[in-house]
C-alpha cells in the first residue's frame, strides 16, 4: 500500500510539471497551428539558463520567473524572425523551420557548453519530505507545486486578460479576431512566447532534479507531445490531465514492469488512445482534424 | 443634403496577376441602405474587405467621411466608425454570447464603463440575446449566431456596417428575420452596404443597388428602379427577358 502511494504521489507531481511542459506545446498548436518539433530544446535552454544563474548564486527557484520571462522574450523573437513568414506557407514548411530550429539549438549548446552533463545541486537538493511512510525529494514537490501555479497563471492569462480573450477569439476564428480588430501578427508572437515561457520554466524546474546536455530536449519533446495528443490537440485542460496521466504512467511502469519499459508502456497507451479517441482525452471529436477547441 | 459617408473612387486591387476590382466607385451617405449584387467573384466580398482594410488597393482611393482610410490598418478603421458582419457568420463558438459582443469593442477595450453602456444599447437592439448572455456562441442555431455576429459589429456604434451574405444558408423564415433586424440597424442610423447573392431580397428592401461583374461595376442605380431593368432581370433575377 505504501509502495501504491508512493508511486502514485510521485506520479502525480512529475505529471504537473509535464502538464505545464506540455501546455506551451498545445497553446502554440491550439492558437498559431505550429506544431513546435523544437519544444523540447527550449525546455533545455530552461535548464541552462537555470544553470547559470545557479552558478550566479541564484537560488534556482527564485530563477524560475526570470527564466520565464527570458524564454518569453527568445520565443517572440523566434516567432517574429522564423515563423511569421510560415504562417500561410503549408504545415511542412513550419515543421522543417521547427526541426531547423532544433537542430540549430541542440549543435549550439553541444558548441557553447560541450556535452557534459551539467548538476544544478542546491544544498536542499537531497532533502526528503516524509508523510507516513512515504517519502519524496523535496524538489519534486516544489517543482510540481510551482508547475501547476504556472499552469494556473497561463489559464487566468488567457481567461482574465485582454490579451488573453485575443489568443482565444484567434484561436477559434482568425478571420473574425481580424474582423473586429484584433492584430493577430501579435496575438502570435505572444502565443509562442507564452508557450516557450513555459517551456523554459519546465527546464527551471526540472534543472535540479535532472542533469542538462545539449540533447536533453529530445525526450521532454516525445514526452510533450505524447501527453498533448492523449489530452487532445490544442486543449489546455487536456495538456494537465494528459500530464497526470503520463507522469503516473511512467512511476508505476518503472517499477512494476521496468525502468527501460516506461516509454513502452505510455507510447502502448497512446496508440490506445489514438486508435479510439483520435481527439485525445479532452479533445472535441473532429477536432484532430479542425485543431484546437478551447 | 444627405452627408456622403463612404466615397470610393476608381478602386483597383489585385491578388497577384489576378485583377479582382477594376476601377470600381461608388458612395454610401449616412444612414443609406447599399446593396452591392453580383455573381461569384464579381468582387463584393474584395470591396468589403478593401474596405476594412484586410486588402490594400492597387489604385484609388477609399474616403470616409472625407478622410482617407486605404493606408490605415483594421483597428483604425473599425475606431473610424465602420464595422463588418463577415460571411458564415464567424462568431466565437467556444465564447458566451456576452464576450463574443465585448470583442466587437475589442479597438475600445479599456472604455469599460462604455462597453457597459454599449451592450445595453445592443441588448434593447436585439433583446432576444439578453437571456443568453452566457450561452455559448457555437451551440446556437445559424439564425440566433447571425444575430449575434450582428450585435458584435454594432457594439463600436458604427456608422457604416459592412454585411457579407447574412442570409447565406438560412432557412427562408429566417431569412424574412434577419432582413428585419437589418432594417432595424439601418433604422437606428447606421448605413448599411450588403453584399448579397440574392438580388431580388436585396433589391427589394435596400435604398440603392450596384452591381458588380467580373471586377467592374455595370449598373448602378435606385433599387427598386434595378428591379425593372432588363439587364438585371434577366441575368440575376432569373427571368426570361422578353427583348
Amino acid at each position: 500500500m505504501d509502495i501504491f502511494l508512493q508511486l502514485l504521489l510521485s506520479g502525480l507531481l512529475l505529471g504537473g510539471v509535464y502538464g505545464l511542459l506540455s501546455l506551451g506545446l498545445t497553446l502554440v498548436f491550439g492558437v498559431t497551428r505550429i506544431v513546435n518539433f523544437a519544444h523540447g530544446e527550449f525546455v533545455m535552454l530552461g535548464m541552462y539558463l537555470t544553470y547559470f544563474l545557479w552558478q550566479l548564486g541564484f537560488d534556482p527557484y527564485l530563477a524560475a520567473p526570470v527564466v520565464f520571462f527570458a524564454c518569453f522574450a527568445v520565443g517572440v523573437v523566434t516567432q517574429h524572425l522564423l515563423l511569421r513568414k510560415t504562417l500561410t506557407m503549408p504545415h511542412l514548411v513550419q515543421v522543417f523551420v521547427t526541426l531547423g530550429i532544433s537542430v540549430v539549438m541542440q549543435a549550439g549548446a553541444q558548441l557553447l557548453f560541450t556535452s557534459n552533463f551539467y548538476f544544478v545541486r542546491p544544498s536542499y537538493g537531497n532533502a526528503m519530505v516524509e508523510i507516513g511512510n512515504i517519502r519524496l525529494p523535496l524538489t519534486t514537490i516544489i517543482a510540481a507545486v510551482l508547475a501547476l501555479i504556472g499552469t494556473a497563471l497561463v489559464h487566468l492569462f488567457l481567461k482574465k486578460t485582454h490579451t488573453g480573450a485575443a489568443i482565444r477569439a484567434t484561436a477559434q476564428d482568425p478571420y473574425a479576431a481580424n474582423v473586429v480588430g484584433i492584430e493577430i501578427k501579435t496575438v502570435y508572437a505572444v502565443t509562442f512566447g507564452v508557450g516557450i515561457g513555459c517551456a523554459g520554466l519546465a527546464g527551471a524546474l526540472l534543472a535540479p532534479i535532472y542533469p542538462v546536455y545539449p540533447t536533453v530536449g529530445l525526450a521532454y519533446s516525445l514526452i510533450s507531445f505524447v501527453v498533448v495528443v492523449l489530452g487532445g490537440l490544442g486543449s489546455l485542460p487536456g495538456a494537465l490531465i494528459g500530464g497526470l496521466v503520463v507522469g503516473l504512467l511512467e512511476t508505476f511502469s518503472a517499477y512494476y514492469i521496468s525502468p527501460e519499459a516506461k516509454e513502452a508502456t505510455y507510447f502502448t497507451i497512446f496508440i490506445i488512445v489514438l486508435l479510439l479517441r483520435p481527439a485525445g482525452l479532452l479533445g472535441l471529436r473532429g477536432s484532430e482534424t479542425m485543431g484546437a477547441n478551447h | 443634403m444627405d452627408q456622403v459617408l463612404l466615397q470610393i473612387n476608381d478602386l483597383h486591387v489585385a491578388y497577384g496577376e489576378l485583377r479582382v476590382l477594376q476601377g470600381v466607385s461608388l458612395q454610401v451617405k449616412a444612414g443609406e441602405l447599399v446593396s452591392l449584387l453580383g455573381g461569384n467573384g464579381s468582387g463584393k466580398s474584395t470591396t468589403q474587405k478593401t474596405i476594412l482594410g484586410f486588402v490594400r488597393p492597387t489604385s484609388g482611393q477609399i474616403l470616409f467621411e472625407g478622410e482617407r482610410l486605404d493606408t490605415l490598418s483594421i483597428p483604425e478603421i473599425i475606431r473610424k466608425g465602420i464595422t463588418m458582419v463577415p460571411e458564415g457568420r464567424r462568431v466565437f463558438p467556444f465564447m458566451a454570447v456576452r464576450e463574443n459582443l465585448l470583442l466587437g469593442a475589442w479597438v475600445r477595450r479599456n472604455e469599460r464603463a462604455e462597453l457597459k453602456h454599449d451592450l445595453e444599447r445592443v441588448l434593447e437592439l436585439f433583446p432576444i440575446l439578453r437571456t443568453r448572455l452566457n450561452q455559448l456562441a457555437g451551440s446556437m442555431s445559424g439564425g440566433e449566431q447571425q444575430i449575434v455576429a450582428m450585435a458584435r459589429a454594432l457594439m463600436m456604434r458604427p456608422k457604416l456596417v459592412l454585411m457579407d451574405e447574412p442570409t447565406m444558408g438560412l432557412a427562408p423564415k429566417l431569412v424574412d428575420e434577419v432582413l428585419e433586424l437589418i432594417q432595424t440597424v439601418n433604422r437606428n442610423g447606421i448605413a448599411v452596404l450588403l453584399v448579397e447573392q440574392n438580388a431580388r431580397t436585396a433589391l427589394g428592401f435596400t435604398d440603392r443597388a450596384y452591381v458588380l461583374e467580373r471586377g467592374r461595376l455595370v449598373i448602378e442605380g435606385p433599387s427598386k428602379d434595378l428591379l425593372t431593368n432588363e439587364r438585371v432581370r434577366s441575368a440575376y433575377l432569373g427571368e426570361l427577358s422578353q427583348a
